[in-house]
């Protein structure tokens, strides 16, 4: 009993001086310096204006400073120090942090004769991504936007014609709009890209394409990194990536990584598996203004003739999350069960409905037919895995209940060409998380709307919800809008799978990327444990 | 002295000692007598045995889906394991003959038999139809062949018909080269000059007198080409513009074992030896072929 | 010879026009759409903002128009602009194309390091188990495809020997050349095989020759004989070989540098063939055909030094 007590507190110690030792909020660093290497897939120039892509964009939130930063699902603040949103949520007013210099010894700022961030430039930033038609600004808060307004050095005010609560969301709101400063914007014009300036925690210092990013700490930053540089290194190849992580070349995979891998990471002693929190759902589109997708039997028939969960299971290993809908957990407009209630695993009833709409086998040669001819259903899907996988599942499961499915599987360019020409068929789909996600896919003019997936109740539920700032009133709208999909339309589907990333051990502070890549924040400040390394 | 032995012998054997042996009786000896080409012929043998007896051979159905035993490593009952949807991948295997050997012998023949007549037209005729047929082929020499592939088969649309489409709109160029230029060197030699002066007609001249002399040499190309096709076809699998899924294509399969690498590093071995062996065999016979029939080599 | 080489050069131009135009036509034929395709996770970018992108890209332009208007820059020095990143072709080609060519010499070199002596070799001792074994050897070269040859490479040296890094490229120059050796051996293969059997074929007809035969008879050292008077000779036939490989070689990086993360020229290209990045692929390919025919035109200058029986009209 003495024995069990003892071993009990030493734990205990033991966890305390863990969870204390990388708890460097202070600015005190456990250890200087160090080098954290990033491996990416791809890697753009980084204009805020251009850089759609994720892992630019993770760079981009180190070098310049944004209005916020998205930690654990909130924003908080970077060169805003705080806002306040008026009452109708259509003026957002900025505090500015004092105090924040833009990164000196280049080109523009030689050493030491760099000035202040203001309001100003945050005004110019702005106005530099709306006056720009093809910048990627999201287009909710174009459509949407009034005014920027420097109504002194250190406060912005944003005017927008309708409130809109989806401004956090890194796909639609203000979180791609990074703060650049003009003189180089004006020094470099289109090849700004190449040789970003900013005012964040990590100043740029050089880019080769496709090659790697190196970027080195900003002492002048008003919390001081830990770190002396930051690299992404870019990595085409998934499996190639992995070894390279395994062998130290990298310290963390930022990008999706594939089950199997993450099964033997969550066993290997010197790696931390982190869930970005936000599982992607995978399912079928068909083109439901079409026969035989119009009914809704077939489209219930195609749900239950698959064992969804055990396909999903066996493709995303232990990223496999069980669920349907628009939203997994712990995103907004989740709804528990849908899956139990509108995908379980019945060949039975699919072939009593497949029989109940007449399509059966009355030839006798194995394969049902549809008013007299062999019904042969394309199945259009992307070239990169596990998406072939999942087409050969169908495959199989459609042989079993009589149905020929016939593989049609492209690039992804050709893949998104032949929805958006609404091909009659059935497409591989992957959601995308978070509440801009489910705008862009179900939402007007979403995605699959070239499929015939047009409801005015659903468009008006999101709409509601995107404008509405109760947050449980939100919550209301978007699980009716899952629940509507849900029953209106039956998109046969196979679960969800978690996003994690994977760190080595000696990566400390570091809890994985969010919207924004944050690195050096008020409360963690990334470090290397050189002794583990 | 030879005359009256001929005359006078009545046994056959001592004519066939004595008389000049033939080309082709030659060549098939020499062919015969290379180890290397009978170790190829009898390794495509069992290929083309697996291929054709398939159903019969391999232990599952390839396509039989198993989501409770997926990604098990080798053993007694799934001799190379079974793939990430529970497949197994011995079957796949022998599957995958069917088509890779598919695209070798369809490719090659096709782009040969396309690539002689282009060759023998330019070659033979010369002018506009040489100068049109010839810029042709410059320009799709200076191409990357792989880069030009893949864009053939993303513009056709990628299935294995397309991928084979697009490899024989590639490799026709080069027996096209190789006949052109073997014409062009025929067309001026004696014998074809002669045959002029006879009066034999074009069609004669190329089908009776030039085409014979071109045909052991397009021969030997052509089973390389074989082996060429296959390689192109797995890289183009590989990047995955070939063979649909579930279809089991020795190239998407190692596409597909890419991530499995780590855990089952078979799944990439398997494949890739298999594409080896086949080529390899290919290459043995061509090799031997090209011993046999390019008289310039005997020495 | 001056003249020579002026007549090639501009023999040189309706080719290149030609790859271009095929090239610009091809990429245009594939369905898709660049802009949508730039869209990641992160970032979901709605119909209507892809057409004002496109917009303002001049995708939306008749095809015969972009065409020119490619033209017309081009001839000016300008290559556009890629969707993608935004950034000038030219300067996206010009970061890569060392990185390609560091590639593929390197594994020209390999390949007649290795190839070279042992094609010498079995020719010298034909008919023997060392010809055997070298030419076995060759066809094994030609047999495996390259890309599963990388992986392989990747797990034994990369992973479980752990001497090799397996990808991306280092930045010392230590680093560097580690890193390029898994790369270029995997490319070399392509040329391995074949440049073994080329040197056997041509020393052994060199050899064959009657002035070799007189020098053996003269009493000459047959070290002497092989390797002052077979060798040069029988180099010819090789460096046909390798400059004609060279647009085979110039393929492979595509695949090899994928599989390696290496950052060249062939990377960008396939990666700009699926993300519809029209103005890259036409660039690259253009640069791909102007580095093959600029290789074969130095070739054959380069016979007239090494063999001069061979004269320009």
């Amino acid at each position: 009993m003495k024995f069990k007590t003892v071993v009990i507190f030493a734990a205990l110690a033991f966890v305390l001086a863990l969870s204390l030792a990388p708890a460097a909020a202070d600015g005190h660093c456990p250890q200087e310096g160090g080098t954290f290497t990033i491996g990416v897939d791809t890697f753009l120039p980084m204009d805020p204006n251009t850089a759609a892509h994720d892992w630019t964009f993770y760079a981009i939130t180190n070098i310049n400073s944004m209005l916020f930063r998205i930690e654990s699902g909130q924003p908080v603040g970077d060169l805003a120090e705080s806002w306040d949103i008026s009452e109708d949520g259509t003026i957002y007013t900025w505090h500015i942090r004092p105090g924040m210099m833009w990164h000196d010894g280049n080109e523009i700022f030689p050493e030491g004769e760099s000035r202040e961030v203001t309001a100003h430039d945050v005004v110019y930033s702005i106005y530099r991504q709306y006056n720009d038609e093809s910048s990627i600004m999201a287009a909710d808060l174009r459509n949407l936007f009034v005014s920027a307004e420097a109504t002194d050095d250190h406060t912005v005010v944003l005017t927008l014609s309708g409130p809109d609560a989806i401004i956090y969301d890194k796909a639609r709101g203000l979180t791609f709009t990074a703060i650049v400063a003009q003189e180089a914007i004006e020094h470099y014009g289109d090849d700004y890209g190449l040789n970003p300036l900013g005012s964040g925690p990590f100043e740029f210092v050089s880019y080769s394409p496709d090659e790697e990013v190196v970027l080195r700490a900003n002492e002048d930053y008003y919390i001081d990194p830990c770190l002396d540089e930051v690299i992404f290194r870019v990595m085409p190849d998934v499996p190639a990536a992995m070894i390279a992580l395994e062998a130290g070349d990298i310290d963390w995979w930022g990008s999706v990584t594939p089950g199997d891998d993450v099964g033997r990471f969550l066993d290997n002693e010197d790696m931390t598996v982190i869930n970005f929190g936000c599982p992607v759902a995978t399912r079928l589109y068909m083109s439901v203004d079409k026969a035989p997708f119009d009914d809704v039997r077939f489209r219930k028939a195609l749900s239950h003739m698959k064992d969804g969960e055990a396909i999903n299971a066996a493709l995303r290993g232990p990223t496999h999350v069980k669920g349907a809908g628009t939203a997994g957990p712990g995103v907004a407009g989740y709804v528990e069960g849908l899956y139990d209630e509108y995908h379980s695993y019945d060949p039975e009833l699919a072939m009593s409905l497949l029989d109940e709409l007449g399509i059966v086998d009355s030839d006798g040669d194995g394969w049902r037919e549809m008013d007299g001819e062999l019904l042969e259903i394309p199945m259009f899907a992307w070239n990169s895995d596990p998406a072939p996988d999942y087409v050969a599942a169908i495959v199989d499961a459609g042989a079993q209940v009589g149905l020929m499915i016939r593989p049609e599987i492209a690039d992804p360019g050709t893949n998104n060409a032949r929805r958006n020409d609404g091909e009659w068929g059935i497409y591989l789909g992957q959601g995308w998380c978070g509440e801009g996600g489910t705008n862009a896919l179900w939402g007007r003019n979403g995605w699959i709307s070239t499929l015939g997936y047009v409801d005015e109740e659903i468009f008006n539920l999101l709409d509601l919800s995107a404008q509405n700032l109760n947050e449980e009133e939100r919550e209301g709208q978007l699980q009716a809008a899952t629940t509507r999909i849900a029953a209106l339309y039956f998109e046969p589907a196979f679960g969800f799978f978690n996003i994690f990333t994977v760190k080595n051990n000696y990566v400390k502070d570091f809890f994985g990327g969010e919207w924004t890549l944050n690195l050096v924040t008020d409360d963690h400040n990334v470090w290397i444990n050189e002794d583990e390394r | 002295m030879a005359e009256n032995i001929v005359g006078l012998a009545a046994d056959a054997e001592v004519v066939e000692l004595i008389r000049p042996k033939s080309f082709s009786y030659i060549a098939f000896h020499q062919f015969i007598r290379n180890g290397r080409s009978i170790l190829g012929l009898s390794v495509l043998l069992v290929l083309v045995l697996a291929a054709v007896f398939a159903e019969e051979i391999a232990p599952y159905d390839p396509y039989k889906t198993n989501y409770s035993n997926v990604k098990q490593p080798p053993s007694a009952e799934h001799f190379i394991g079974t793939d990430e949807l529970g497949r197994d991948s011995f079957s796949r295997l022998i599957y995958g003959a069917r088509i890779s050997l598919a695209i070798g012998f369809l490719v090659s023949s096709i782009s040969t038999t396309i690539g002689v007549i282009l060759g023998a037209a330019a070659g033979y005729f010369g002018g506009a139809i040489d100068m049109i047929i010839m810029r042709i082929v410059d320009v799709m020499m200076a191409f990357p062949l792989l880069v030009l592939a893949i864009a053939l088969v993303a513009v056709f649309g990628p299935s294995q018909d397309n991928m084979m489409l697009a490899l024989i709109c590639l490799i026709w160029i080069w027996p096209a080269r190789l006949v052109r230029g073997m014409i062009l060197s025929l067309r001026e030699t004696e014998f074809i000059v002669g045959a002029k002066a006879v009066g034999a007609t074009e069609i004669t001249i190329i089908f009776r007198h030039i085409l014979p002399n071109v045909f052991p040499i397009v021969v030997v190309q052509a089973s390389f080409l074989v082996a060429e096709a296959i390689l192109a076809a797995a890289a183009l699998s590989y990047l995955g513009l070939g063979a649909q899924p579930p279809k089991a294509e020795w190239g998407s399969m190692l596409s597909n074992a890419k991530e499995l690498m780590r855990i089952l590093p078979v799944m990439s071995i398997a494949p890739g030896v298999a594409i080896m062996v086949t080529v390899l065999a290919n290459n043995f016979i061509g090799d031997a072929l090209r011993d046999a029939l390019d008289p310039t080599l005997r020495n | 010879m001056k003249k020579y080489i002026i007549r090639r050069l501009i023999l040189m131009i309706p080719l290149v026009f030609g790859v271009t135009t095929l090239t610009f036509a091809l990429i245009h034929l594939i369905p898709g759409d660049p802009v949508e395709l730039m869209m990641s996770n992160a970032r979901q970018l709605t119909q209507e903002e892809i057409e004002r992108i496109r917009d303002k890209l001049g995708l939306n332009d008749p095809l015969p128009l972009q065409y020119v208007r490619y033209l017309t820059n081009l001839l000016q020095g300008d290559m556009g602009i890629s969707v993608r990143s935004r950034s000038p072709v030219s300067y996206e080609i010009a970061q890569r194309l060392p990185d390609t060519i560091i590639l593929a010499v390197s594994s020209i070199m390999l390949a007649l390091v290795f190839a070279l002596p042992i094609g010498i070799l079995s020719a010298l001792k034909r008919g023997t188990w060392v010809d055997t074994a070298a030419m076995t050897f060759a066809l094994f070269g030609v047999s495996i495809p390259a890309f599963w040859f990388g992986i392989m490479l990747m797990l034994i040296f990369g992973l479980y020997l752990d001497w090799l890094p397996t990808v991306g490229q280092g930045k010392t120059p230590i680093e560097f050349t580690r890193s390029l050796i898994l790369p270029s051996v995997t490319l070399s293969l392509i040329l391995l095989g074949l440049v073994t059997r080329v040197a056997r074929s041509s020393m052994l007809e060199v050899l064959s020759l009657d002035y070799v035969r007189t020098a053996h008879a003269k009493g000459m050292g047959a070290r002497r004989v092989n390797f002052r008077h077979a060798l040069p000779n029988a180099l010819i036939p090789i460096l046909t070989i390798v400059s004609g490989q060279f647009a085979t070689l110039l393929g492979g990086t595509v695949v090899i540098e994928k599989v390696f993360g290496w950052p060249g020229i062939g990377r960008l290209a396939v990666d700009a063939i699926f993300a519809r990045d029209y103005l890259i692929v036409t660039n690259t390919v253009l640069v791909f055909a102007t580095m093959v025919i600029l290789v074969n035109l130095a070739t054959d200058i380069l016979y007239t030094y090494i063999d001069p029986r061979i004269r320009f009209q």
